[in-house]
Formats: structure tokens, sequence, C-alpha cells
């Protein structure tokens, strides 16, 4: 008699708890109606608990830009910076030459920054255009422009400009410009695509870059950069020529010209 | 009567609830601002990492730039203050260490608006326009110069270099720079100026701010080399600047005014700053950015 009481009083609420439990949770139960209730509003209302984690890869630049990149940064340390390479010229870019592709719009931009004794070359992309893809550093190079201008003494004019003074001396009389420089020394070259063209910021200041892919060294290292303008269709550097940079008919046509000719020479041809 | 005993049964409890709830909210302002540094640190992750996943995103059916989401739990970081002396190498160190800790407390970026307002801001109808928060704020007392050198001062491409080539000391076969660029969230630095003694700097984050897109990068790119005289690396990320001792004596002249205004453009509100990313700064720099500071929790 003692062992059936204390049966009923297990069995009982056992069965209870069972029952419970199906009407909780069992097919049409209470908690999985209340559950598909809570799923419906939670659908019909498109609400989402917890942020979403964003992930991000390893920032990255279309190839092409990077192969052009290199393809300076080798011109550059292999051809230009040894001891005997003055006012000789070397081609970078994609391809067959002719520099920088478009760069995009918050795409690639290459950054050359001075330093004493180096130069650091940084080239951002990536997610905006803001991450670092590569960074070189350059030992021994210091980065100027065919720009700006300045007083030459053997000239009566305080407003000589470099682009003159490199016209003269690479296009009419290669003695010209000894005494005064045809390039102008910087801190720091930017160049990046700006609506829908590739543009260079030297020292603050803003020119279009249609350089062709040309680079000049006037010796102990400098590296000079071809900003460009496209307001006349002729490369003379008349009245005094442009302070912001040559004509870009000069970097893409008449240079490759006076190559041709012997007027200018490669820097690997010293080898 | 009856009415009377059922309003006073109800408003009791109520008050009760509230007044715990502010209780609560006291004691967790307390907590945070006598936090020591590595706790207030662990502090400021665990509550951007909860606040995160608490958050909650309703589609109102309304613009899709429109920010519906809830984030109900505070941000609850105070602004570490500490200070630094020893060799450069130390000092590069320990600035290199901050930088990657403000990035860490932040959760790595891994989760979007991270500063957004709180429920009880919207509640209270404050405004909180800035998405920065400052935090350290480093005192460089002493930098010792080393014999082969006679630079009292840190170069901030050295500092720059650092980052870029030491290995994270946690994380296996990264280095700080790839932690911050691409361990979590999309994410980038940008040092500001050259590191010089008795001068206070501080370590920010800045979360990305694509609301209100006045101006772009790129505009703010192509005036930067204006504002600033001869010196456009101001506005950017990802590089370096050193313009205190970098620029030239007439540059130098123009740069206090100048690099005030390009600052205002590079912290503005205005600007649609595309990316987060962790800025150091001069304190005098970062005081135009209005972030937060000291107690995010209290503000």
């Amino acid at each position: 008699m003692v062992v059936l009481n204390k049966a009923i009083w297990w069995v009982i609420p056992i069965i209870a708890l069972i029952i419970i439990a199906i009407g909780l949770y069992g097919p049409g139960g209470l908690l999985t109606k209340a559950r598909e209730a809570g799923d419906d509003i939670i659908k019909d209302t498109d609400i989402n608990i917890g942020a979403n984690e964003i992930s991000s890869g390893t920032p990255t630049i279309p190839e092409e830009h990077s192969l052009a990149v290199n393809s300076m940064i080798n011109a550059i340390r292999d051809e230009m910076l040894k001891e005997d390479r003055k006012d000789c010229f070397e081609t970078y870019g994609y391809g067959d030459g002719n520099g920088f592709p478009l760069l995009g719009e918050d795409g690639t931009s290459i950054i050359i920054r001075a330093s004493p004794g180096e130069t650091r070359i940084r080239v951002l992309g990536g997610e905006s255009g803001q991450q670092l893809v590569e960074y070189h550093r350059i030992f021994g190079m210091q980065p100027c422009v065919i720009a700006g201008g300045r007083l030459c003494p053997i000239i009566s004019s305080n407003n000589i400009f470099n682009s003159f003074m490199f016209y003269n001396k690479f296009f009419v009389d290669s003695a010209f410009s000894n005494e005064c420089p045809y390039y102008q020394e910087v801190n720091e070259i930017r160049i990046y695509q700006d609506d829908d063209k590739n543009i260079i910021v030297y020292d603050g200041i803003e020119a279009e870059f249609e350089d062709g892919g040309w680079l000049v060294t006037p010796g102990n290292g400098l590296i000079c950069f071809f900003p460009t303008l496209d307001d006349d269709d002729y490369c003379e550097a008349d009245d005094f020529g442009n302070k912001e940079g040559l004509n870009e008919r000069c970097t893409k046509q008449e240079m490759p010209t006076l190559l041709d000719l012997g007027q200018i020479t490669r820097c690997r041809a010293n080898e | 009567m009856n009415k009377k005993a059922d309003g006073f049964s109800f408003l009791v409890p109520l008050i009760l609830i509230i007044a715990s709830l502010l209780l609560i909210g006291l004691l967790l302002n307390q907590f945070v601002t006598k936090a020591k540094p590595k706790e207030a640190e662990i502090l400021c992750r665990d509550s951007i990492a909860l606040r995160a996943a608490s958050k909650i995103e309703i589609d109102t059916g309304g613009h899709d730039d429109e920010d519906s989401g809830v984030a109900y739990v505070p941000v609850l970081c105070k602004t570490i203050d500490v200070e630094i002396e020893g060799t450069k190498e130390e000092v590069i160190e320990e600035l290199a260490n901050k930088i990657e800790r403000c990035w860490w407390m932040f959760n790595e970026a891994k989760f979007d608006t991270n500063l957004d307002q709180s429920v009880l801001s919207q509640i209270m109808g404050l405004q909180q326009n800035d998405k920065c928060f400052l935090c350290y704020t480093a005192a460089i007392n002493e930098i010792e110069e080393e014999e082969d050198t006679r630079k009292g001062y840190i170069d901030d491409d050295e500092l720059f270099d650092y980052l870029y080539e030491t290995k994270h000391p946690k994380i296996k076969d990264i280095t700080y720079f790839d932690y911050i660029q691409s361990y979590g969230g999309a994410g980038t630095v940008a040092i500001l100026e050259n590191i010089v003694p008795h001068t206070v700097y501080g370590v920010a984050f800045l979360a990305r701010n694509d609301n209100a897109a006045r101006w772009t990068w790129v505009d703010t790119l192509s005036t930067a080399g204006l504002l600033i005289g001869g010196t456009s690396c101001l506005i950017s990320a990802g590089i370096t600047c050193g313009l205190l001792v970098a620029a030239g004596g007439g540059e130098l002249l123009n740069h206090g005014a100048n690099a005030i205004e390009s600052r205002k453009n590079f912290y503005g509100s205005g600007i649609d700053r595309p990316i987060n990313m962790i800025v150091l700064d001069t304190l005098s720099g970062l005081n135009t950015a209005d972030c937060i500071v000291g107690d995010a929790a209290g503000e």
C-alpha cells in the first residue's frame, strides 16, 4: 500500500509534466505558437538583433596599377640612381610604357615623399583608396619636377620658368641651362585620379599628369616627374614657358621623337 | 479606495525599478571613472562588443541611408592619461602600443556605428554629431637623445616605419599596420605630427562617417596644399605628415593658422570620411575634432 502511494505521488506529477510539456512544446503547442507569432512579427517588420560583423581582406590595387608602380620604381632604382647618371631619361608604365593608367576615383594614389637621404613611396588603395597597399624606400633619391621657376642670373628676367629652361636645354641647345637648373626640388608628390584624369600635386600645386611615363634625372639622385598642361598644342616654351609644367604634347609626342633622333638619351644607354 | 490602492501598488514597483536602474547606472559610471587603465581598456572593449551584439535594427521602409538601428548599451570608455619618456625606441614602442590598443578597444572596427547616439541621448534630445573618441592622452616628457644623432624628436616616418615593420605582439604573422588595416574591419592610421618632447598628444578613434557628404576626401586633398602652404599631406590617412619640424621657415610661419583650418576640414562632420581610423595628433590639434573626452558613458 505504501509502495502504491509512493508510486502515485511520483507518477501523477510526471504525467502532469508530460502533458504540460506537450502543451507547450508540441506541434501547435503554446510555446511553438508564441515563437511562430514572434517570428511573423520579426519577419513582417524586418527586425535584426545584433550588428553585422564586418570583415576586411588585405587591401589591394588593380594589377595594372601595381605593375606601373613597380616599373617606375625599377626604372629609378636600376637605371637612374647610379653615380654617372646625369641629364638622362627613362620611361615606366604598364605594358608599353606611357606611365600610369587611370588610377580610379577613390582608387589608387601614389605619394612620393622626400626624407633625409631617401624617398618614401606609399601606394594607397583598398577601402575607399585610403589604405596602404605598397611601401617602398628608395635610398639616395630626392624627388623633383619639371615645373616651377626661379631667378636665373644669365637671363635678364625675374620670371624664368623651369619648363623654359628644360625645353631650351634638351630641345634647342644642350649647353643652355648649365648654370640654371631646369627642375624644382619638392618635398612631396601625390598622384591620383580626379574626375576623368590623373593629376599630380607637388608641394601643394596641382597640375595634370599626362607624363607619357617619362622621368629625367639631373644627377645626384634627383628624379624628376613631368606635370603637364593641355592649354595649347605646342611644346615650344615661348614667353618663358609655363610655371605648372610642360605641355603634354612634349611628353607624349616630342620627347619620343627626340629619343629616336638621339637628342636625348636613356640612362641605361650609359652602361 | 480600490482604485487608489491599485495605483499605489503600480507606482511603488515602478519607482523602485527606476531607482534601481539609476543606481546601476551610477555604479557603472563610478566603475568606469575609477577603473585603472587596463580595466578601462577591457571595459571599453566589452561595452562596444555588447553594444554591437544587442543592437536592434528595424527596417522602417524609409530612406536607405537612414540608420534606424538602436543601440541601447552605452559606450563605457574613458580617456586614459599616460606619460611617456625614455629613449627614442621606447617612446616609439609605447606610442605604437597605444595606437594598437585604441583599435583593440573599439573591437578592431568589426562593427559599424560604434559611437552612434545612445537611446538615452536620443531620449534626452542630446546631439552627438562627433564620431570620435579620445582613447589616450600621451604627455611626452623627455626623449633621450642618441649619441649618433642630434635629433631630439621622433620623425613621424620613424613611427610609421615601426608600425609597418614590427610584428603584432599577440597575433601571429601580422604587423601592427596589418592589424589596423585588415584584421577586423577596414581601417587606417594617420600620424599628423612629429613627436617632440614636452608636448601632449592624443590617440583617437575616428569612426567612419558617410552621412553628410558635403565634402569628399578628394575635395579635401585638393585644397589641403593651398591651405597649408606647400605641404599637402596633412589631410590624409595611411601616411604621415610631420609638419612641425619638416616644414621650412616660411611654411612654418604659415603653419599655425593654416593647420587649424586644415584640421577643421579633416575632422569636420561635414566631410565624407569613408573609413574608420586611428589618429595620432597633438592634443591641441585634436581639440578641433570635438572628440568625446573623459567618460563616454558620462559624456
